[in-house]
C-alpha cells in the first residue's frame, strides 16, 4: 500500500508552470524635414557667408521652396541658378569677404510650419557669362 | 517460502493446555518483512511571464540626404552620408521593453510581426533595420550593429529589459514628413 501511495505523488502533484507567450509594441518615428530649418538654426547666431554658401552646397534640393526662392539643382529653379555651383566654390576657394546687406523678402515663400527657413543662391543676372567680373551673388534667406 | 509449522495433536487435548498451544501457535507464525520507500515530489510554480513597452523608438528630425541615421540602444543618434541632424523636434530616443517573470530564468524573444520600413502613410517609406539587446539591468550598453538581435534574456531577480534602436536609410529626394512604424516583442520561458 505504501508502494501504491508513492507511484501516485507524482500524478497528484503535476503542475504545470505558466508557459504562455507575451508581447508588446513599441512605435518608431522619424520626421523628414526640409534641408531649410537647418538655417533656422544657424541665423539665431552669428553665421558667415560662407556658412551659407556651404550650406546652399551641402543641402539638397527641395521642392516645398517653390519657385521664389529657387533652390539649387531644382528642376524648377531659373536658368540662371545652373550656374551658381561654379561660383559657390569658387567664393568658398577663395574665402573673400562678402559684403551683406539684409533686405526684407517680401516675395519669400512661405514654409510649412516647423520649417525655420531656406536659402539659396544665384548671380545677380543670369544672363551673364560665369566668369570673374561676373554679377555678384544673391543669396535669399527665407524665414518662416 | 513461508516455513511449515507442524504442529501434532493428541487425540485428546486437555482444556487447560488451549492456552499454550494457543501461544505457540502464535509464536510460530512466519514473520512478514515490509519493504518501503519513499521519494520526493517537487513542484515549482513560475509568474507568469510578461512584457511591456516603457518607452518608444524616436529619430527625431532628419534632414532628407542619402545615407543612413542610426539610433543605438542607448538613444544615442548618428548619421552617414549626406543626411542632417537638425537640433529640434523630439529627443531620440531608444525603445525600451520591461520584462518581469520569476527568479533568474532565461527568456526567449522574437520579433515577427515587427515593421520592415517606417511609412508616412503616403505611400513614401524608408527602410528600416532594427537593432537589439536584452540586458538585466536598466544599463544598455549602446549598440549600433543590426546584424544579430538579441533572441534570449536572463530575468536578473525577475527583471529584464530589451533595448531597441535601429538603422533607417533616408533617400536623397525623401519626401518630408512624419514616418512611423511599430517594432513587436514576444516573450517566452525557455
Amino acid at each position: 500500500m505504501a508502494d501504491r501511495l508513492v507511484w501516485l505523488l507524482p500524478a497528484l502533484i503535476t503542475v504545470e508552470a505558466s508557459a504562455h507567450a507575451a508581447n508588446a509594441a513599441a512605435q518608431a518615428q522619424a520626421v523628414i524635414v526640409e534641408p531649410a530649418s537647418v538655417v533656422g538654426t544657424a541665423l539665431s547666431a552669428p553665421v558667415s557667408v560662407q556658412d551659407l554658401l556651404q550650406l546652399i552646397l551641402d543641402a539638397p534640393a527641395g521642392p516645398a521652396t517653390g519657385a521664389l526662392v529657387p533652390r539649387i539643382n531644382s528642376p524648377a529653379a531659373p536658368g540662371g541658378a545652373r550656374l551658381v555651383p561654379l561660383r559657390l566654390a569658387g567664393a568658398l576657394d577663395s574665402r573673400q569677404a562678402f559684403g551683406v546687406d539684409l533686405v526684407a523678402g517680401a516675395d519669400a515663400a512661405r514654409l510649412s510650419a516647423g520649417l525655420a527657413a531656406a536659402v539659396t543662391a544665384m548671380p545677380a543676372d543670369a544672363s551673364a557669362p560665369d566668369q570673374d567680373g561676373g554679377p555678384p551673388l544673391v543669396i535669399t534667406v527665407a524665414f518662416n | 517460502m513461508r516455513p511449515h509449522t507442524a504442529i501434532f495433536m493428541p487425540l485428546r487435548t486437555p482444556a487447560r493446555w488451549l492456552p499454550l498451544i494457543a501461544a505457540s501457535l502464535w509464536a510460530f507464525q512466519p514473520s512478514q518483512a515490509a519493504n518501503n520507500d519513499t521519494a520526493t515530489a517537487t513542484a515549482v510554480v513560475l509568474q507568469p511571464i510578461a512584457v511591456t513597452k516603457s518607452a518608444d523608438l524616436v529619430f527625431g528630425n532628419v534632414v532628407a540626404g542619402n545615407g543612413d541615421v542610426t539610433v543605438a540602444t542607448d538613444g544615442t543618434r548618428t548619421k552617414t552620408g549626406s543626411t542632417v541632424l537638425p537640433s529640434g523636434g523630439a529627443a531620440p530616443a531608444a525603445a525600451r521593453f520591461d520584462v518581469t517573470g520569476t527568479g533568474n530564468n532565461t527568456f526567449s524573444i522574437d520579433y515577427t510581426g515587427s515593421d520592415t520600413t517606417l511609412s508616412d502613410g503616403s505611400g513614401h517609406t524608408m527602410a528600416i533595420d532594427w537593432i537589439t539587446e536584452a540586458v538585466g539591468t536598466a544599463s544598455p550598453t549602446g549598440k549600433t550593429n543590426p546584424a544579430t538581435d538579441a533572441t534570449t534574456g536572463t530575468l536578473n531577480a525577475g527583471a529584464a529589459y530589451i533595448y531597441v534602436g535601429a538603422v533607417l536609410t533616408v533617400g536623397g529626394a525623401q519626401v518630408a514628413g512624419t514616418y512611423t512604424g511599430i517594432v513587436k516583442v514576444t516573450v517566452d520561458y525557455n
